[in-house]
């Protein structure tokens, strides 16, 4: 009974989270690089050519897990909007804020390979088809919601208003990912998360999930990195505002005497 | 051009290039906000404006 409780709440504190963060970094940075490796070598060398796509299907190993990396940072920003909203964690803008850069371009990786692979199989670099340009908007909201983060120099009211904004635009993730069965499209329908199961050789979708756990690592390794920063950017903007208060009520308590 | 690929060398070097070049400027931007961000600190620490917090724990 004398024991201290654990409260979960405790790793919301930051200076914990950035103990924390210190300790897991360098082995999760160590992963990240070798997971990479492998995965780059299965991705252009160690696995077989589509029998219809040829060599392109190589572009797949980097334009799906930035796919699925640009969806997955926008559903890492609506749960943080939500700790934002609801459970006020003092980490939880944090993370949003220092995701959507990631976000935005892990979309633009997307966009750009998509379009690489889409000239020589479909004879075009872009068409106006559901899943391409329900990704642009993807793209688009990033961009949105990064503007408005700078727009309000106060970070909790930015907070804030970005996480409504965040939850409002998430509608754009079922979209996405269900765009291809909605409507009719260009873009070929999901082969790996079916119903069914995956619809694709073992040699090709191992490569694809290495290259998946790579850049989700990547992720995680750049989003702690970037959560570091807006940690001590605002450990920076509170003592300067400190500071700033001080001088002025020096200033004042100095002032003051001399006023008739 | 490069062929090791076939007749698509172009279109899967150019989707392998611009996503490392992508990757490289956000490790890059990211890595160099640290460093800015660790060196604004140090340079408040040494003119001796700290946190709150610190005050308190001394």
């Amino acid at each position: 009974m004398g024991k201290k409780s654990f409260h979960i709440w405790e790793l919301a504190n930051p200076t914990r989270f950035l103990i924390i963060l210190d300790r897991i970094m360098k082995p999760l940075l160590i992963l990240t690089i070798l997971s990479i490796a492998v995965g780059l070598y299965f991705s252009l060398f160690a696995s077989p050519e589509d029998y219809q796509q040829g060599a392109t299907v190589r572009i797949m190993y980097i334009h799906v897990p930035a796919a699925w990396l640009a969806m997955f940072a926008y559903t890492v920003m609506t749960i943080a909007s939500l700790g934002t909203l609801v459970w006020k964690h003092p980490l939880a803008d944090v993370s949003a804020k220092s995701a959507a850069p990631l976000g935005a371009a892990f979309s633009f990786i997307c966009l750009t390979t998509g379009s690489f692979w889409g000239k020589p199989m479909w004879g075009t670099w872009w068409v106006w088809d559901a899943r391409l340009t329900s990704m642009l908007i993807l793209f688009i909201i990033y961009l949105g919601l990064m503007s408005l983060w700078r727009a309000i120099e106060d970070p909790i009211r930015a907070g804030k208003a970005v996480a409504i904004l965040t939850l409002v635009g998430f509608v754009i993730i079922p979209i996405i990912k269900f765009s291809v069965d909605w409507w009719s499209t260009l873009h070929q329908p999901a082969t790996v998360f079916t119903m069914d199961g995956p619809k694709m050789a073992s040699s090709m979708l191992v490569p694809l999930l290495i290259m998946a756990v790579a850049s989700t690592l990547l992720f995680t390794v750049l989003h702690l990195k970037a959560m570091k920063n807006e940690i001590l950017r605002r450990r920076i903007r509170s003592m300067q505002m400190r500071a700033a208060r001080k001088a002025g009520s020096g200033a004042t308590s100095v002032a003051t005497p001399s006023t008739p | 051009m490069i062929e090791i690929f076939g007749k698509y060398s172009g279109y899967i070097l150019a989707s392998y290039g611009i996503s490392a070049v992508t990757i490289l400027l956000l490790i890059i931007w990211v890595y160099q906000d640290g460093r800015i961000l660790n060196k604004t600190l140090s340079e408040l620490n040494e003119r001796g404006i700290r946190r709150r917090s610190d005050h308190a724990n001394k």
